[in-house]
Formats: C-alpha cells, sequence, structure tokens
C-alpha cells in the first residue's frame, strides 16, 4: 500500500517527538507528504497571568515550525507544518479530514497530564483520535523508538 | 431590577495562580454592578445545583460522569487550556444552576435583567467534552430548559470567540437561534459565515468571523444589518446572551477594538429583540482584563437598568470587517432566514 499523506501531531512533548520521528520514517519509503500539525490554544495567547500576548503566540508557532519540527529538515520527506487554533483532537481531525488523510500519527500522552483513568473515559486526545478519526491511526508511546520497530 | 445569580462564596474552580480565567475575574464583576448599581436594585438569588437531568439535556452524561470522577480523584485537565480542581465538579454545578435560577426569576417575575456572573464560563463546552476553560454550557443548559418548556430562544454570543460547543449543541434544534459575533482566526477555529444550521435547523445558526482589530461599530452594524431581519423572522420568546467582555481592546486573548461605551450599546440592542421585559438574561463567559471586564459590565448593566452615564471610554468606530455582514446575510438567505444582502 502505498501512503500519500501522514497527518502527525506535534506539541513539544517526548510522545510527539517520537510520534514525528514515525511519521517520517512510514513516509519516506513510498514518499508519502508528511502535515505536522500543531493545535492553538487559547493560552498560547499568554505568556503569563497578565502579559499580552500576541508575541507569545507568534514564539510558539515558530518554536514549533523550527525546533518541534526540525526532524523534518533534511529527512527526504515532503512537508507542511500548520499551526492551527483548537483543541488538540478537533485539530488533528480537521485536517486529517480535510486532507483526507491515510494515516494519522498521535502519541499516547501529548504535553497535557490528568488523571490516568478519568482521561481514558474523558477522551485524551489518542483515544479521541482514534475513535473518531474513521482512518488508520497509530498511537505512538513515548518509549517507542522507530529503531525498535 | 438586576436578577443576580453567582456563586456566592461557593467559587471552588482553582484553575492556578497563572491562569487567566481565574477567581479574581467574579470580584471584577461584582465591582462592576456596584459601579452601577450600588446597593440598590439588584436581586441577588441563593445559589442552586443544577441537576443531573437539567445537565443532561446538552451532555452527555458519560462526559458528566467522567468528569465528577475527574474531579473526585484529584483533578487533572481536559485539555491544555482546561484544567480541573477538586472543587471544579460542585461550582460547576452551581454556574449552571445559576442560569436555570435566573431565568426561573423573571419568568415569574417578568420583568428586570438577568445576569449570570459564574465561572467557569461555558460556550465553548460541546456535549461530549468541556474544551476551552468551559465545563458545562451554561447558556445552552438554560435555553434547552426553556425550549424544552415550549419557548422559542435567541442566544447571541458576542464572546470574542466562537461558542463551538453552543453552535454544536443546537446545530439541528429549530427551537434555538444561534447568533455569535467573534475574532476570525482565533480560537477555537469554527464559525465561518456558512454554518448556518444543520439540516433540521437550517438558518438558526448565524456566524459573524470579523477579522482582528474590528471595533464595536462593525459588533453594532453585525446586528442592526446582518441579523435583526432573522430575528424577526424567528420571534423569540426569550433572550439570552453569551457575553463575554474579551473583545475589549485591553483584553490579553485577542485582538479586537472594544470599549466598555460598546458592550453598553451592543446589551440595548440585544435587550430590544425580546418581545416583553423580563425575558433577557446575561451569562458571562470571557473577559480577562479585570480593569476592562469591570468597566464593561458597569457600563452593560447600566444600559440594560437605565442608569448609565457617559463615560471616557466612548463608542469605537471603523476598523475592518464589513464585508463579513455581507456574506453572513448572504449565506442566511441561502438557508432561508435571511433578506439577500
Amino acid at each position: 500500500m502505498n501512503l500519500r499523506c501522514i497527518v502527525v501531531g506535534v506539541d513539544g512533548s517526548p510522545n510527539a517527538r517520537t510520534a514525528l520521528a514515525w511519521a517520517v520514517a512510514l513516509a519516506a519509503p513510498g514518499g508519502a507528504r508528511v502535515v505536522a500539525v500543531h493545535a492553538l490554544g487559547l493560552l498560547d495567547r499568554i505568556a503569563g497571568e497578565t502579559v499580552p500576548t500576541s508575541g507569545h503566540r507568534a514564539e510558539i508557532v515558530a518554536t514549533f515550525t523550527h525546533d518541534w519540527c526540525a526532524p523534518l529538515d533534511g529527512a527526504g520527506v515532503g512537508n507542511d507544518r500548520l499551526a492551527l487554533d483548537g483543541s488538540p483532537a478537533d485539530v488533528l481531525l480537521t485536517v486529517a479530514r480535510d486532507l483526507d488523510a491515510d494515516l494519522v500519527v498521535v502519541g499516547a500522552r501529548g504535553a497535557s497530564t490528568a488523571v490516568a483513568g478519568a482521561e481514558r473515559a474523558l477522551g485524551s486526545t489518542s483515544h479521541r483520535v482514534v475513535t473518531e478519526a474513521g482512518r488508520p491511526v497509530l498511537v505512538v508511546p513515548a518509549t517507542t523508538g522507530v529503531t525498535d520497530a | 431590577m438586576l436578577i443576580l445569580g453567582d456563586l456566592g462564596d461557593r467559587d471552588h474552580h482553582d484553575t492556578g495562580a497563572a491562569h487567566p480565567e481565574r477567581a479574581a475575574r467574579l470580584d471584577a464583576v461584582r465591582l462592576g454592578i456596584a459601579d452601577a448599581l450600588g446597593t440598590d436594585g439588584i436581586l441577588r438569588l441563593d445559589p442552586r445545583e443544577a441537576t443531573a437531568t437539567e445537565l443532561a439535556r446538552v451532555h452527555d452524561p458519560h462526559y458528566l460522569w467522567s468528569l465528577e470522577r475527574l474531579a473526585e480523584g484529584g483533578g487533572g485537565e481536559l485539555d491544555p487550556d482546561t484544567p480541573v480542581s477538586p472543587g471544579s465538579w460542585d461550582t460547576a454545578l452551581l454556574a449552571a444552576g445559576a442560569g436555570l435560577a435566573v431565568v426561573d426569576a423573571l419568568e415569574e417575575r417578568a420583568d428586570g435583567v438577568g445576569l449570570v456572573a459564574v465561572r467557569p464560563p461555558g460556550h465553548h463546552a460541546r456535549r461530549g467534552i468541556g474544551m476551552g476553560f468551559c465545563l458545562f454550557n451554561n447558556v445552552a443548559v438554560a435555553a434547552a430548559a426553556l425550549a424544552d418548556r415550549g419557548a422559542r430562544v435567541l442566544i447571541v454570543d458576542w464572546d470574542v470567540h466562537h461558542g463551538n460547543g453552543t453552535q454544536e449543541i443546537f446545530w439541528d434544534d429549530p427551537r434555538v437561534l444561534y447568533a455569535s459575533i467573534h475574532q476570525s482566526p482565533a480560537y477555537p477555529g469554527t464559525g465561518r459565515s456558512t454554518e448556518t444550521g444543520g439540516p433540521g435547523a437550517p438558518g438558526t445558526t448565524c456566524n459573524f468571523p470579523l477579522p482582528p482589530h474590528a471595533t464595536g461599530e462593525t459588533y453594532r452594524r453585525a446586528l442592526d444589518e446582518g441579523l435583526a431581519d432573522t430575528v424577526t423572522a424567528f420571534a423569540p420568546d426569550w433572550v439570552l446572551v453569551s457575553a463575554g467582555f474579551d473583545a475589549h481592546r485591553d483584553d490579553p486573548l485577542a485582538d479586537h477594538a472594544l470599549t466598555a461605551a460598546d458592550y453598553a450599546g451592543l446589551a440595548e440592542r440585544v435587550a430590544a429583540f425580546a418581545p416583553t421585559s423580563g425575558r433577557v438574561a446575561l451569562f458571562l463567559e470571557g473577559g480577562y482584563d479585570l480593569g476592562a471586564l469591570r468597566r464593561s459590565v458597569q457600563a452593560t448593566v447600566g444600559r440594560l437598568t437605565g442608569t448609565d452615564e457617559p463615560t471616557d471610554e466612548g463608542p469605537s468606530h471603523g476598523g475592518p470587517g464589513a464585508e463579513v455582514i455581507g456574506a453572513t446575510r448572504a449565506a442566511l438567505a441561502r438557508a432561508g432566514t435571511g433578506a439577500a444582502p
């Protein structure tokens, strides 16, 4: 099977770094395009309790584009880097649907934390993507490097 | 008379010291009310919790069960924006209950203006998951209760962020007309002009996604030129307002340029959509600059209760976004509930 488009969630967490490595590894053999996606939340507007703001948002977008997505540089795969407003699950689901992605890759747990059982019940990002994407989803634990595959 | 629903001293929703959606916001609202009215002309209702049945009109029981467990277990977060503390469940029940108490009191009195001054806010909360600082969709809980009694409900959402949760909940419900004026692009990424409702309720969702730096003049035109015809055709029995004050020019979470006086003008227009007195209730949503929040609440409450006085912070004019009004009118006309632009 030839993969054409792989969407991967990137939020700066160790899990997301591993997810991005998996996306690149899966894309390279068949020439699939990797679309790295970061969700901008409300708190991405502010750097502290009262500090405005849009400057901090720009910093996050730059960090996502240049630092978190650095593994895409020179990886030999076509790629896009999208920072979009919304909740992480909603943004991933929307991009995957709009691009008709062949595969979504997401870290088992991103930057957020929660009580594990309740988080699963409420639907963590990975859980929601698995259940709502309607397409193949690869959930990557942080401890699983591509060389383990 | 201001019919006030609040949390009293039972706000135990702890978002942390650095979070902009914090308890001090309610102090700012109290000060704004006092600036407008002093201590007279306020009927403060006793807080009461929303029941499971009342919440289940707009939220999945599975979400309610899970959120309660998360709070009981010490808390966590629904997403990076939305913390849950041990006291969040009880506080959210009171927040949703306050809205129900206010509309009940208004219905009984058939007079006055309601203000639901609570947190956490609600309009991002979807049927199956909270997000964007919101746990329960407070305005939706009240609107659904009214709709189940046979009322037609208009919800005007002037928070600077699109109320994706409210839109989703009433997307295919012809009993509720949802209209939002918001910044775009911005969180949560929804609310395009072309989003006008589901097949069972075409034209009952109206979105005015205005670009950064939009002013109060464009908000006023959205109501006067973009929405009024649709509201007249809908003929609401009630007007509920998702009253965020984060489109204020001083707010750190967005880029619109409204002033306190602009909110007074919006409140006056929205109240005129109600068919009779005692059928307007405002629900606090966003607003994160405490000074701007206080001044905006003062101006809004003052105008709605007829006690306002001119301030230095006059209405704003000009700015971008007028073309959005025509785009939304065109979308509503295609859906069958608006006049062609």
